[in-house]
């Protein structure tokens, strides 16, 4: 089961309110590649993993981005807390504001609500891992777009932290799918023999 | 998992949803006395229970001490959905 803790695993601070930045940052709150479908897919796939090495890592970061998805949450709100109505109008977020007001709504910046879609789980652990590295090098490469949309050093910081964590995520599901190719290696010598 | 273990768990599960259940009441009652006696006793059980089944089972939370020379257990199964 899970515990929360009431902190923020890395601190968020922004200068100034940035609607635009809001808009874009909400993608990694509920679009298809953001954290929301990294924490339930990682941990959705636990189940059928064959090792305990993959059990434990999947749990961990499945864990640390539910994490990482108040991060952004945080980030979201405080972007949008102090600013103006015609400011949110001018954005573009018009439409998000009208549904939403300063709510932190679980969608991709081009509007559209979250999906279960973002959870893949194949049952197989190779296709699963491989999966998972994959999103964690998108996840990435998201992190190092919105860090040219911003010159907020505040904002900078917290999402360099965030990059970071997915080069280290990306790390650790690689070493489990070749622990995962070992054992299923070690299975097929030993049913052949 | 043997019985004395599953009876151990079982334990923990119990005063471990007393103590969150409790503890949703003061959420909204937060001035109670009586609820927050009960919390303060069924909290106190609960750690006391938690760590004899640590110590016993290994760790229930990955940010636990571990013993120079020993392994690191917090991956050993069984995994909660293993446990039959
Ligand atoms: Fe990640």
């Amino acid at each position: 089961m899970w515990i929360y803790e009431k902190k923020l695993e890395y601190p968020v601070r922004v200068s100034q309110p940035d609607v635009r930045m809001a808009k874009y940052l909400i993608t990694q709150f509920g679009g298809p590649d953001g954290e929301l479908g990294a924490a339930v897919r990682y941990l959705s796939q636990r189940y059928t993993m064959p090792i305990n090495q993959a059990k434990g890592t999947l749990t961990d970061i499945g864990s640390e981005e539910f994490g990482h998805w108040e991060m952004i949450g945080t980030m979201v709100y405080k972007l949008l807390k102090d600013a103006s109505v015609d400011e949110i109008k001018k954005a573009g977020l018009g439409g998000y504001y009208a549904e939403h007001a300063r709510g932190v709504y679980p969608q991709s910046a081009g509007d559209v609500p979250f999906s279960a879609a973002a959870f893949a789980v194949k049952g197989d652990a190779v296709a699963d891992l491989t999966e998972n590295m994959a999103a964690e090098e998108k996840a990435r490469a998201t992190y190092e777009t919105l860090l040219q949309l911003t010159d907020d050093a505040c904002l900078k910081d917290s999402i360099k932290f965030l990059r970071e964590r997915e080069v280290v995520h990306f790390q650790r599901f690689g070493e489990c799918l070749r622990l995962v190719q070992e054992y299923n290696n070690s299975k097929k010598c030993f049913a052949t023999s | 998992m043997d019985k004395d273990q599953y009876n151990l768990l079982t334990k923990l599960q119990v005063y471990q949803f007393a103590a969150e259940d409790l503890g949703m009441f003061l959420n909204t009652h937060p001035e109670n006395e009586k609820a927050i006696h009960d919390f303060n006793y069924v909290i106190k059980k609960q750690q006391m229970i938690k760590e004899e089944y640590e110590k016993r089972y290994g760790p229930l939370t990955p940010d636990r001490s571990v013993e120079e020379g020993d392994r690191w257990r917090w991956i050993d199964d069984p995994w909660p959905w293993e446990i039959e």
